[in-house]
């Protein structure tokens, strides 16, 4: 098994790991403070300037570790990636999961950090499109079109039925995209899986274990050892937006005073600055 | 036994209390009660519990019938063969169950060492209830052959002896003398398996996926709501307890009572 491999497995579900982390240490924090030794609290305190977290949908996994090194080169911060569905980051924010800044990969997610208050005001940060990619299997090798992943279209016209597809669950900003995309053009799918996160969904591609599935360009950009098909009539798009997380006074996590600059602020700066752009360029997201 | 803990131990023990107890407690707070009907009437609901109840008592069945064999043979055995073995069984315990599921990947999928045979012969278990079966199979095993052989090691040989002596097989030996004085250690190795099959979740999303009615069982059903419905996965994440608890409460008395039996010797 490649270390990359590997390495992809454990980042698709680190989000809830992350969170349970953090109730461990809530839950050390406790026993401590029964035992009442109040100098271990200072140590446990997770939160200090010189880091900083930045929870992102996992469509950034790949974009991640030159982001990591831009933004630790311009701010001087530690700064830690974690990765999960957009869809899960309200709940886990809501819940107090560690973060500074939130980077959603649709405008639906993002909203729905919006609306309960527990984000600033977010800014767009990339576009992307979604895109078949397709494993050098004989199902997969043989599909040239959308059309080719219906369930009622043998895919490699061996008579044994259609290609294994998987698409990300519809709670996932790329499986919402995906229903929008068959609503628009009519394309019937019955997937083999409908996977938690896009990641997953392009590693079970990865691993030749599905024949095609349905991920976002920029994964197809920075995978070239898959084959990418480009979507016909009419492609769904969707747009990454990045916001700072808000406390529970509604200010950004450390800032003290209203008008002082947040670690988090700071971190959004970046991002939508040039040398963030260029990078996610050659990860093969669009402008917004 | 009339020597009380002090004061400070029971404080001590209360912390650990809470912590498992508070859990369980707010699941049941946050329960939507009004909208129970409707919840556990779902489509997603009733197919993910059905799915976890079949796979789950298929998983326990198929670690009953291969791990009896597995666990008389590690102790017998002293041998480096037998260690290998009980250390492979061990393996699934420590292993996080997403690498399982990775390694299950490599060994039966599609273009696993094994799955490559299985997919020429037609057999695909990748995004198959079987391959949940599997999965759930593959990380419970541990806890009942285990719980069997150290039941096994322990047994009094001498019944077991004589009746050989006697003339009875092996097999005979087994079936009659030495399985009914270790059925508690098998009852309780498969409700363990059983326990740990029901809450599967990472080696089956990794290994099998994650489809209504064919793969998605309450666990994943459970983590895929907490994102689209939170209310319906509170729901789930009940029933769950729910089963679970009940079963413990059914088997008690006997899995108890035989241990009961068992003990004065």
């Amino acid at each position: 098994m490649s270390v990359g491999t590997q390495r992809e497995a454990a980042a698709r579900y680190d989000a809830p790991v992350t969170s349970s982390a953090a109730r461990a240490r809530q839950i050390v924090t406790i026993g401590v403070v029964a035992v009442g030794s109040g100098n271990l609290l200072g140590a446990c305190a997770s939160t200090d300037d010189s880091t900083a977290d930045v929870l992102a949908a996992s469509s950034f996994t790949d974009v991640a570790e030159p982001l990591e090194a831009l933004l630790e080169d311009e701010l001087g911060l530690d700064v830690r990636f974690s990765f999960g569905s957009s869809g899960s980051f309200v709940e886990q924010i809501d819940q107090g999961a560690p973060a500074d800044v939130v980077i959603t990969a649709d405008t639906a997610t993002m909203m729905r950090l919006e609306d309960a208050d527990l984000v600033a005001p977010a800014v767009s940060l990339v576009r992307n499109e979604l895109i078949i990619v397709t494993a050098d299997t004989a199902a997969g090798r043989s599909i040239g079109t959308l059309a080719d992943l219906d369930a009622n279209v043998d895919g490699d016209g061996d008579g044994d039925g259609a290609a294994i597809v998987v698409v990300c669950t519809s709670s996932a900003p790329c499986g919402a995209a995906t229903d929008e995309l068959l609503d628009i053009t009519g394309v019937v799918l019955s997937p083999a899986s409908r996977e938690p996160n896009v990641r997953a969904t392009l590693t079970k591609v990865l691993l030749g274990e599905a024949d095609a599935a349905i991920v976002y360009r920029s994964d197809a950009f920075t995978h070239p050892e898959l084959r990418a098909v480009e979507i016909d009539g009419g492609n769904v798009s969707v747009t990454g937006r990045v916001a700072v997380v808000l406390d529970n006074d509604g200010q950004a996590d450390d800032a003290q005073e209203p008008d002082e600059q947040s670690t988090g602020d700071r971190i959004v700066d970046v991002l939508t600055g040039e040398r963030a752009a260029a990078l996610l360029a050659e990860a093969g997201f669009s402008a917004p | 036994m009339n020597h009380r803990p002090p004061q400070w131990v029971i404080a001590l023990a209360a912390v650990p209390a809470v912590v498992l107890g508070a859990p369980l407690f707010a699941l049941l707070w946050r329960l939507p009660w009004s909208d129970l009907a409707s919840a556990l009437s779902s489509e997603a609901a009733t197919s993910a519990l059905g799915l976890s109840l079949v796979t789950s008592i298929a998983a326990t069945a198929l670690c009953i019938v291969f791990g009896l064999p597995l666990a008389w043979m590690l102790s017998t055995g002293t041998g480096l063969a037998t260690r290998v073995i009980r250390a492979l069984c061990l393996l699934p315990i420590v292993l996080p169950p997403v690498v399982g599921g990775v390694a299950l990947l490599l060994a039966f999928g599609r273009r696993g060492l094994i799955g490559q045979w299985l997919a020429d012969a037609g057999v695909q278990l990748s995004f198959s209830t079987a391959g949940v079966v599997l999965a759930q199979s593959f990380v419970a095993l541990p806890f009942f052959v285990l719980s069997v052989e150290a039941a096994l090691r322990q047994l009094d040989v001498e019944f077991a002896e004589v009746a050989h002596v006697h003339g009875a097989s092996p097999i005979r030996v087994f079936v009659t003398v030495t399985l009914p004085s270790i059925a508690p250690a098998v009852a309780a190795g498969a409700i363990l398996a059983w326990a740990r099959a029901l809450g599967e979740f990472g080696a089956t999303v990794t290994f099998a996926g994650s489809l209504q009615g064919t793969t998605q069982t309450l666990p994943l059903a459970v983590y895929d709501l907490l994102e689209r419905d939170p209310a319906e996965a509170v729901v789930l994440s009940a029933v769950l307890v729910v089963v679970a608890v009940t079963v413990l409460i059914l088997l008690r008395d006997r899995w108890f009572g035989v241990l009961r039996q068992a003990t004065p010797r």
